[in-house]
């Protein structure tokens, strides 16, 4: 099947838990084995939007427990000779929609299968951002190994940072940049700015006023408290993507300036 | 959409536009320019980007999404390179699964 595969190269894999976690958005061709009138299809379709129970089909790369999903809503874009059913699912990832067809058929009666599937976006990738196909990839890379030039590979491919636009942010000062790189939770002092939509608790990004990726963590204190707060800790970072060395050490400073006194 | 930002915001905030955070905003708890080190996100040396990008890729129907990154890794010539959830490959015969008879083919 095809459509939005986002692939993250090297040091961007750090983020791929990111990924995986995020919505999927479909457009699938069901088949009914059986011409069933129109309105007892958007019927049993529209029963399939909400939490649902899922096992996951015989072929699947998963463990085929019972589990529950989430389909956020299903669009019928058409439906041809009562028969075939195209379709836009939106769902939590982990869904397959080839069980979602078969379900629906066993609800009508009749029996279905999925014929086609293409995925139209993966969390916030979809047909519009960048989407690139395997030969203008290859098409890329020809062009810079034979005549030099890079533009069209920088082109293709995204800074990493496009995996987590869509956490709150928050943006930190150059001198705790290689402490949080070097696995250091972020303290009070060290934050520049912060979005007003991060809350206890919740997963952030953090960022250097450069705008680099630096580490994802968990907020130890909402917006409004780390602005608040002359010290503590503001996040707790859980993966770091930033290798370090790229900023300075400033932090090693003060306890070697501890140390001398 | 490709570099040409005036400011570090700009890019952020398209981020966060991208991420349905574009009614929110920034508090200020201690001001500070751009920094001297790093790069901006779109303009690393081309082995930095490579090594610190994503690729929104267009997946073919024919091969596995395994067998599609693990091209992407050849053609880029990385050691790492990993998917965001497989989209699995339908109509595959038996003889095709399991004998690699099809990627032999292909090839």
């Amino acid at each position: 099947m095809s459509g939005v595969l986002v692939i993250a190269l090297e040091n961007a894999t750090k983020v791929l838990k990111l990924l995986v976690e995020s919505s999927k958005e479909y457009v699938a061709l069901m088949e009914l084995h059986r011409a069933v009138d129109r309105s007892s299809i958007i019927d049993v379709v529209n029963m399939f939007v909400g939490e649902i129970y899922q096992k996951p089909p015989i072929r699947s790369s998963v463990k085929r427990v019972l589990r529950v999903r989430r389909v956020n809503s299903i669009d019928i874009l058409e439906i041809h000779n009562d028969r075939y059913v195209l379709m836009k699912v939106n769902t939590e990832p982990g869904t397959y929609i080839r069980k979602l067809c078969h379900d629906i058929g066993l609800v009508l009666g009749v029996g279905a299968h999925m014929k086609e599937l293409r995925r139209i976006a993966s969390g916030i990738f979809n047909e519009k951002l960048n989407l690139v196909t395997m030969h203008q990839l290859s098409e890329a890379v020809y062009l810079y190994e034979k005549h030099g030039d890079e533009s069209l590979l920088r082109r293709y491919i995204l800074p990493v940072e496009f995996a987590i636009a869509h956490l709150p942010k928050i943006i930190i000062r150059a001198s705790a940049v290689d402490a949080i790189a070097n696995g250091a939770r972020l303290a009070v002092p060290g934050v520049s700015y912060v979005n007003d939509s991060v809350a206890r608790g919740s997963r952030v990004a953090i960022l250097t006023t450069k705008g680099e990726l630096v580490a994802i963590g968990v907020a130890q204190m909402g917006a409004e408290e780390i602005i608040a707060a002359d010290k503590g800790i503001a996040v707790n970072p859980t993966r770091v993507i930033m290798k370090p060395g790229v900023y300075p050490p400033l932090w090693r400073r003060k306890k070697e300036a501890s140390e001398e006194i | 959409m490709v570099g040409g930002y005036s400011s570090v915001w700009d890019f952020i905030r398209e981020l966060d536009t991208l991420g349905g955070l574009d009614n929110t905003r920034y508090l200020i708890k201690h001001k500070e320019d751009e920094s001297q080190y790093g790069y901006h996100p779109w303009n690393r040396p081309l082995k930095n980007h490579i090594e610190n990008g994503i690729i929104n890729l267009d997946k073919p129907p024919g091969p596995t999404s395994h067998e599609v990154t693990a091209w992407v890794k050849k053609m880029l010539k990385l050691n790492k390179a990993g998917h965001a959830g497989t989209l699995e490959v339908l109509g595959r015969s038996r003889r095709e699964r399991c004998s690699g008879y099809r990627s032999r083919k292909r090839h």
